[in-house]
């Protein structure tokens, strides 16, 4: 039962904030809701109870196999923890939002489905978890983005609806070859090697488009402009993390010979979408579109350690998704502290703002060099671990990935260059204690990954995670 | 322990500097940092002391880190690599020690001295790290650290331009290196240094192994040495350290003797791997840039350029003691630069004083190589291990000469080129009488056998060779002597002496060959491709939303003649049924 209690409990903050009554303290109760998934994640990570096993099995559509089945290993109480961590910031960071209410109904609502996503055991409730996120995050772009909300909502949601269509048809196959859709059950009779192809593909379209992979990742700039600053890191560390999850549960794990035939030629996509995004950063003047293509950058290094899926690279993979959202995160948690002293995300607009706002120049120096990936930070440890694990399949794609580390440092530091050095274009107040204390828990997260990555990964045992060395 | 202390300490300042400095005043981040290296330099005092008395190796296992085979915290050090942690931890105290004296009223110090000490460190785990991809973080830890010490001055512009520019060159090297790494570890299955060299040593007897691993260690040997050019401005990364000079006095001395050393250290660290003729190119890189920087370095009109392009041309002949083998070599004219080379940047600021002006002077004489300082004996060291290649004993002592008619310019030079305005000429004096010394007086320690270097000298010394590199450098003295008036040409066509000015127009080679290019496919892939991506987005969510109304639409207008239809087929199929 503990493990449902993953997507009751912002299921019921999701309720409360509903009430009008307590309007006021919706923002500490969805703040509270993320700790709390967070902190479960923690508790099954480090095992103190034994959640491995499915601890609720109910079938109700037996005509397809299909249950309520929910359980958690390592690999999602580490992204659970990342969730947890991820919405309660931003859930504190949507101070001053208009219709409160709404906003926080919805932005629990859509932790409880995420949370749902990562415990589902069962590919038809994985798919409804996975669908019904769209909601929310529609919604919430809809109604609270700003320039361009709506052009981007529309992207978002038909790109997302044509990848769950394909992944709907990927699941219909499959129930219809085996009669089950519990994963556990699956794992346990294997679908023949030679008709794998097909169905990995359709099941990838939908993680593919949502990571998203080169070339499909169009909604991506659109989207981290729309969207309020809090969307965009949920974006980012929620729904990016949700589709890195789905390629190793799904995909992986079900298919490991048909991904493993298309694994050169996704690679090959992987490694052009980091070296891709590197560049197309680098020509950035919009803060928020800079670091969405870092961000597509880092998607594709991860994307391309998965489809690599060595026990290495999806280990560093892990780490690295990881990273990505806590990275980002901060990052576009302080790019939305420079926009307000600048009142723009334009970094030609700030320029000079390290001499009257110096500790948000070390914030953002120390947030570049995490997203570029220096030794000490999580960005070093997860990126590194995910190359060094995908070399040994891809070595001339990786080598071209590992590139990125030039290019994505001219997009960093140019960015940092242009808002903070030179004469003073703009100044700003000092940072308050307030956004300090927003920031810094990521970091700090950041740093331990990066010294400590072995916390986390020594966790996440061999036989979690479906790598073709399992096979040898 | 002591090993651990000699990375922790200059690392925890940093830390400290970072998150309370802006809360301390100038002299408690000033007492922080200077403690954090004083301490240090002790505690590689006494590891020295240690080697002295007889130790041969030290191992200080810290914590397990990324879960890779072999890739956990590890610090080693051996007897080649004790001189360098003394000279390294000593050298960055007294500059650190002068930058407090150098930096002016406004600085920043805590900020600096964050830097200079992340820098530090990030050196000291390139010499000490006991695997791959711990030295791999000491470099990049040393790349960011040289990014904030060149971008330090936050309201020059240029500053942040070269800061930008360095970090950018830093990290062509630094992918180039991971990817050498990457594949070893996939050769090797592991990254431990001494594990990989046993590895190697294990096939010593069987030729056709080794020529297999030789073969197979081509590639990772050319871009370690991509890695190590890069770090120390080689053709044709040649032109980072000339920027570089935007950076404070100290952060200069630092960069030139401490950051740009690493090159050859990551070569002399990694040399058990490395392709023979990849060493051999090395050595021939070196030789070029050891000329030509020399070369450049004689048309500067300004004094801290000319340092930086004297620089690139002295770690140009460490290259080619590198490439050669020649660890003894390459180790004295490491250390007789670094000695030198501080000396002449702590000192320019001083010079109106006598002292400063007396140290400067002997500075000079030291890089010049003139007896009885340390770079004298150095050069001998070098021209005597590259006794079978005429073609490098040539660029060696051609070198020497230029050398001698560059620094008689220096020496020449108006005082006034230095821009930084002192706030205590004690402290900024004292370090630079002090590594004056030093200068003067290590090549004859070491010489007389006094101190060891931890490895032998490969090759017996000539005397022939050492008086030739000392006539050549007094010739060079004098010759530059004679050229006298500052800043005037050294005589060559103006042309040519414009390109040699600016590093034979390296920086529009660059512009061509790289940063255009780049540019240029940034701005086509985010112009072009990205446009008919997000087009060709629009076109999708039309039509999906297209193919909605058109559904919606059709069901209200053949709404009746669909359900007609279904009703008819409905009706038949029972027809069927029933008739059957």
């Amino acid at each position: 039962m503990i493990v449902t209690a993953i997507v009751v409990v912002p299921l019921l903050a999701a309720f409360v904030c509903a009430m009008p009554v307590v309007s006021r303290a919706a923002r500490p109760l969805s703040v509270a809701a993320g700790l709390a998934v967070a902190a479960i994640g923690a508790a099954a990570l480090l095992g103190a109870p034994d959640l491995g096993a499915p601890d609720l099995r109910t079938s109700w559509a037996p005509g397809v196999g299909a249950g309520y089945v929910v359980a958690v290993d390592p690999l999602s109480a580490a992204f659970l923890m990342l969730l947890g961590v991820v919405f309660a910031t931003g859930a504190a960071a949507s101070a001053g939002v208009g219709h409160r209410r709404a906003y926080f109904t919805l932005w629990d609502l859509l932790l409880a489905l995420l949370a749902g996503l990562f415990i589902a055991r069962d590919l038809l409730l994985f798919f409804i978890f996975w669908e019904a996120c769209l909601v929310p995050v529609g919604i919430l772009l809809w109604a609270w983005g700003g320039t361009g909300r709506r052009s981007a909502t529309l992207t978002l949601v038909t790109r997302d609806l044509l990848g769950s269509a394909s992944l709907l048809v990927g699941i219909v196959s499959i129930a219809v070859a085996r009669g089950t859709l519990d994963l556990d059950a699956i794992a346990a009779r294997p679908i023949p090697a030679g008709v794998q192809l097909l169905p990995a593909i359709l099941c990838l379209g939908a993680f593919a488009s949502r990571l998203p992979l080169f070339p499909l990742h169009g909604w991506l700039p659109r989207v981290y402009v729309a969207a309020t600053t809090p969307l965009a890191i949920v974006v980012a560390g929620g729904l990016a993390t949700s589709a890195a999850y789905g390629i190793v549960r799904v995909c992986l794990a079900i298919f490991p010979q048909g991904m493993s035939a298309a694994a050169p030629v996704l690679v090959a996509l992987a490694a052009v979408g980091v070296l891709y995004g590197a560049l197309v950063a680098s020509r950035q003047d919009d803060l928020r579109r800079l670091l969405a293509f870092m961000s597509l950058a880092q998607l594709n290094l991860i994307a391309l350690a998965l489809f690599a899926a060595t026990a290495t690279s999806l280990r560093g993979a892990v780490l690295a998704t990881i990273s990505h959202g806590l990275v980002i995160g901060a990052a576009l948690l302080v790019a939305a502290m420079i926009a307000r002293r600048t009142s723009s995300f334009a970094l030609s607009r700030a320029g000079g703002l390290a001499s009257s706002a110096p500790a948000l120049a070390a914030l953002f120096t120390l947030t570049t060099f995490a997203a570029i990936g220096l030794p000490g930070t999580s960005g070093f440890s997860g990126t590194v671990v995910a190359l060094a694990g995908a070399y040994e399949r891809f070595p001339a794609a990786t080598a071209v990935a590992a590139l990125v580390f030039a290019v994505a440092a001219v997009a960093g530091l140019g960015a940092v260059r242009r808002a903070f050095h030179g004469p003073p274009l703009a100044s700003g107040a000092e940072l308050r204690w307030r956004e300090r204390l927003l920031v810094v828990p990521l970091l700090a997260l950041v740093v331990a990954l990066g010294v400590a990555p072995r916390a986390l990964t020594d966790r996440i045992g061999d036989e979690t995670l479906p790598s073709v060395d399992l096979g040898r | 322990m002591t090993l651990l202390l000699v990375v922790a300490l200059p690392l925890s300042s940093a830390a400290l500097l970072a998150i309370v400095g802006r809360r301390l005043g100038r002299r408690s981040a000033g007492a922080i940092l200077t403690g954090g290296l004083a301490l240090a330099f002790a505690a590689a005092l006494a590891i020295g002391q240690a080697f002295a008395a007889g130790k041969t190796s030290l191992v200080a296992e810290v914590w397990t880190w990324l879960p890779l085979r072999g890739a956990d915290l590890v610090l080693r050090i051996d007897p080649t690599t004790v001189p360098l942690l003394i000279l390294f931890t000593g050298v960055a105290t007294l500059v650190a020690l002068s930058a407090l004296g150098s930096l002016a009223r406004e600085d920043d110090v805590a900020r600096f001295g964050a830097a200079f000490a992340m820098t530090l460190s990030g050196t000291l785990l390139v010499l000490l790290a006991a695997n791959l991809l711990l030295l791999f973080a000491g470099w990049e830890i040393v790349a960011a650290g040289t990014y904030l010490l060149v971008a330090h001055r936050r309201d020059r512009p240029a500053a942040s331009v070269a800061a930008a520019r360095a970090f950018v060159v830093a990290r062509v090297g630094d992918a180039a290196l991971l990817v050498a790494i990457l594949s070893l570890l996939a050769q090797f299955r592991t990254v431990d240094i001494a594990e990989i060299a046993q590895h190697l040593t294990g096939f010593a007897d069987q030729p056709e192994a080794l020529a297999r691993f030789g073969a197979a260690l081509f590639v990772p040997s050319v871009l370690v040495l991509i890695a190590a050019l890069a770090r120390s401005a080689q053709v044709p990364f040649h032109a980072w350290l000339a920027d570089a000079t935007e950076a404070p006095v100290a952060a200069t001395a630092l960069i030139h003797t401490v950051v740009a050393a690493g090159g050859v250290v990551l070569l002399v660290r990694l040399a058990p791997f490395l392709h023979p003729g990849v060493l051999a190119a090395a050595a021939a890189i070196g030789a070029l840039t050891a000329i030509g920087g020399a070369v450049v370095a004689l048309a500067q009109t300004d004094a801290r350029r000319l340092l930086a392009w004297s620089t690139a041309s002295q770690l140009g002949l460490l290259f080619v003691a590198a490439g050669t083998g020649g660890a003894y070599a390459a180790l004295f004219v490491l250390i007789a630069h670094a000695l030198a080379k501080t000396t002449l940047l702590l000192a320019a600021g001083a010079r109106g004083t006598r002292g400063g002006a007396v140290a400067f002077a002997v500075g000079a004489l030291a890089l010049a190589a003139v007896p009885p300082a340390a770079g004298f004996f150095g050069i001998a060291a070098l021209a005597a291990s590259v006794p079978d290649r005429p073609a490098l004993l040539v660029a060696i002592l051609g070198t020497v000469l230029l050398t001698g008619l560059y620094t008689a310019r220096l020496l020449a030079a108006p005082r006034s080129a230095d821009r930084s305005t002192t706030t205590s000429t004690l402290l900024a004096l004292a370090p630079a009488v002090a590594l004056a010394l030093a200068a003067l007086a290590f090549g004859g320690l070491v010489a007389g056998g006094a101190i060891s270097l931890g490895v032998a000298a490969a090759h017996p010394a000539e005397p022939m060779l050492a008086a030739s590199g000392a006539a050549l450098a007094l010739i060079g003295l004098a010759g530059g002597t004679a050229l006298r008036r500052w800043p005037r040409r050294i005589g060559l066509p103006s042309r040519l002496e414009q390109s040699a000015r600016s590093g034979f127009e390296i920086d529009a080679l660059y512009r061509l060959a790289i940063v255009e290019p780049f540019r240029a496919a940034a701005h086509v892939l985010d112009r072009g491709t990205e446009r008919v991506l997000q087009q060709s987005e629009d076109l999708v969510s039309a039509a999906v939303v297209g193919a909605g109304e058109l559904a919606s639409g059709a069901h209200r207008r053949y709404a009746r003649a669909s359900e007609a239809v279904v009703l008819a087929s409905a009706l038949a199929l029972a027809l069927y049924w029933a008739l059957r």
